[in-house]
């Protein structure tokens, strides 16, 4: 199998160089491939459905796919009506010796890429797979893990689920070598994922709570309501020997925040709703020009805008995703000039750095690598 | 010859921009799924054909598949070039986020290097169009076609060189990007001139590899008539994009410019010379397509970045802007325009004894 790719990813390589990339990679889409010498491409080879909004999608990566640790969270790009759309999604399974990996998507009532993977993909579909980042992993518990017998506890907000199975599976995979509890929020039972399949794993080293924001339905050993002090004392009791794994809207996150302060012994989290971008409509608003070097082109922009929106209005589409800040997609070396970044507010004038089009402004005159 | 412009107050050339700018901003805001569905069929369309031509010419000895083969490739390169490579170069579909059809990194089936096309064309001419000595595309390089080139000897095999230029346009406009002969006055360095050379002599021997080894070698036998379509087709688009390319800057109403006139330059006045320097072929819709929308060569320079087949509605409201302003739009079949193509290369074989002055396009 294995050789069998190396020889056809040579004889792709070889003909893209006479035909040409554009004509093979069309011919290998048509052909419903994933095959690439340059794209990690990823068959969906099966489909969940873990609640009446949300799916888990089985994918098939090709040889490019360099792996993932549990906790992470990847770029997953489809093709929505021939334009292609990028978000974030966390991995939710363990990594397995197949290769396979599932990606546990809920859809949102404004989600364009969530409502068309829980509504519209199709087994067989060809995604495509793109950076791996992320550093909510056991790395940071791992090397005492079997010497000292971690305490862990796991807090999950809706399909802030997702990583936590993935940490859970790979725990459980390991005989258990640390104790866990897992807190999940949800509003209602039927929204809880994974409900089942977690319940089946509880023992004396993996205990299993579910928290319903409704208070309505409960069952046996459920609590209700937002997160709140009573509950982790309810739970978990003393945090101070304890490594907390969190993952939620940034609502959820910052609610935590304030329960937990700095009691836990760590804190790794991953927030998947970004901070907005903020305006500050009383600042002056200036344009500045904006040197693109590689299309030789000078445009003017304002202070105002993340530039990403400034370089689409003119026409200018370099790549971009999430549009949020997350994905990094939109990443391209600023040469020289200071910026801002809209969610955080800080200021950035160092040259030759990486910048984030979509959630970064201009402050002064700006030169790009496009 | 055509009623002169009228003069534009500094304040009617900002109102003119104005508007020429709104247009281009209404179709900015709504380009999406219409344009993203479009350039996909003509992507299918491309592919389809060639791998039809090609098919058909792997029959070739009978002599009607050989003929439909030629025709059928030689229609899909067309496209390719024009279409679908040239409006993607521009950038024009990059909103898609098809990683096969950006602009930074899509690659045509020609000669010439996507890279250096993007700043011989995206770049110098698309920003210095018809800018004598900054725009390279005047005459290409050998031929004059306007008075205000300074006539040298070499101009007297003008109209030679112009069918020599059509025939083996794909290879010659690969050689143009180089500007071999700013080497030879000096005016380039020829390490300059290497670091684009290589990659051209690079492509252009892919090229060679897939028209006249690899598909006649797929062919066994039938070598021959597969290297004989290949060629024939590689011909048949030389021809049609030299003729539609030529009608875009040289007929006989477009205007040059003296280098003086980027000083400074507003957007209204670079709009005013895409328009004076820019014409127009008009057509049916499938003439349009054929033609990559160059057709529309004022709407494109115009709008570079806007997807090109919407420039036919463009057009539309272009032209009741410049009635109003009362500037020439430029337009015609193209059998008239591309015959005054031809009487500028005739005509100015000869030196012109009445040297006219390049003018500013307004006051």
């Amino acid at each position: 199998m294995r050789t069998n790719s190396q020889l056809s990813n040579k004889v792709v390589r070889g003909l893209s160089k006479i035909l040409g990339q554009e004509f093979v990679n069309f011919w290998l889409e048509q052909a419903g491939s994933t095959q690439s010498i340059d794209r990690c491409l990823a068959e969906v080879v099966r489909i969940d459905r873990e609640t009446a909004d949300a799916v888990s999608l089985w994918l098939k990566p090709n040889a490019l796919f360099k792996g993932f640790e549990a906790g992470q969270h990847v770029n997953l790009s489809v093709t929505i009506d021939d334009v292609v759309h990028t978000r974030s999604y966390s991995f939710s399974n363990a990594p397995t010796a197949d290769g396979l990996v599932r990606l546990t998507i809920k859809q949102t009532p404004t989600g364009l890429v969530s409502r068309f993977a829980v509504n519209q993909l199709e087994v067989g579909a060809v995604v495509e797979l793109g950076d791996v980042f992320g550093d909510m992993t056991l790395a940071h518990t791992q090397p005492k893990l079997i010497a000292q017998r971690p305490t862990m506890l796991f807090l999950a907000a809706g399909s802030g689920i997702t990583p936590m199975i993935s940490l859970i599976e790979t725990l459980e995979a390991q005989g258990w070598p640390a104790d866990v509890t897992l807190m999940s929020w949800a509003r209602n039972p039927e929204d809880v994922l994974f409900d089942t399949a977690l319940k089946a794993k509880t023992n004396e080293h993996f205990k299993y709570v579910r928290l319903l924001e409704s208070g309505a339905n409960t069952a046996e050993g459920d609590l209700a309501g937002r997160p709140s002090k009573e509950q982790f004392a309810a739970v978990a009791g003393a945090l101070d020997n304890t490594d907390v794994y969190a993952c939620g809207p940034d609502g959820f996150m910052t609610a935590l925040r304030g329960i937990l302060g700095d009691t836990p012994k760590s804190f790794h989290a991953e927030s998947f709703t970004p901070m907005a971008l903020s305006i500050d409509e009383s600042a002056e608003v200036k344009t500045f020009t904006v040197t693109l070097t590689k299309s030789n082109r000078i445009l003017e922009v304002s202070n105002n805008k993340p530039l990403l929106k400034v370089l689409q209005e003119q026409g200018i589409n370099p790549p971009h995703g999430c549009g949020m800040g997350i994905c990094n997609t939109c990443s391209c070396e600023k040469i020289t000039g200071t910026t801002q970044n809209m969610q955080n507010k800080s200021v950035c004038g160092t040259n030759n750095s990486a910048l984030r089009l979509c959630i970064n402004a201009a402050q002064g005159p700006v030169t790009l690598d496009l | 010859m055509r009623k002169a412009d009228r003069k534009l107050s500094p304040a009617e050339l900002e109102q003119f921009g104005a508007e020429i700018e709104a247009i281009r901003q209404k179709h900015l805001a709504d380009v999406g799924e219409r344009d993203a569905k479009y350039i996909t069929k003509i992507e299918k369309a491309v592919r389809y054909t060639e791998v039809a031509g090609r098919a058909m010419l792997m029959a070739g000895i009978f002599p009607p598949a050989f003929v439909l083969g030629t025709l059928t490739l030689g229609v899909s390169k067309i496209l390719e070039n024009m279409e679908l490579g040239h409006n993607v170069m521009h950038g024009q579909y990059d909103f898609m986020q098809n990683k096969r059809l950006m602009g930074q990194t899509y690659e045509w089936d020609t000669w010439c290097t996507a890279d250096n096309w993007r700043y011989s064309h995206n770049y110098r001419h698309h920003t210095f169009t018809n800018v004598l000595g900054e725009d390279h595309d005047i005459g290409y390089g050998v031929l004059r076609l306007f008075p205000e080139q300074k006539w040298e000897p070499r101009f007297l095999a003008n109209v030679p060189m112009m069918a020599l230029l059509a025939t083996f346009f794909e290879n010659l406009l690969a050689l143009q990007t180089l500007e071999l002969e700013k080497v030879i006055s000096g005016e380039k360095t020829l390490k300059e001139t290497k670091d684009r050379a290589i990659p051209t002599f690079k492509k252009a021997g892919r090229q060679i590899a897939k028209d006249y080894i690899f598909f006649p070698l797929l062919a066994g036998p039938f070598f021959l008539p597969v290297l004989a379509g290949n060629f024939l087709a590689n011909i048949m688009r030389n021809y049609w994009t030299f003729a539609i390319i030529f009608c875009g800057h040289f007929t006989a109403d477009s205007e040059v410019f003296d280098k003086s006139i980027t000083e400074n330059e507003t957007q209204a006045h670079w709009y005013l010379r895409q328009l004076k320097g820019s014409s127009n072929l008009t057509g049916g819709k499938l003439f349009h397509i054929m033609s990559g929308n160059l057709s529309h060569q004022i709407e494109h320079h115009l709008f570079p970045e806007v997807p090109a087949h919407r420039y036919a509605e463009m057009s539309v409201e272009v032209q009741e802007i410049c009635k109003r302003y009362g500037q020439h739009y430029n337009k015609a079949s193209i059998v008239k325009q591309f015959s005054t193509v031809v009487g500028r290369a005739f005509k100015y074989s000869l030196p012109s004894f009445k040297r006219s002055k390049t003018q500013a396009v307004a006051a």
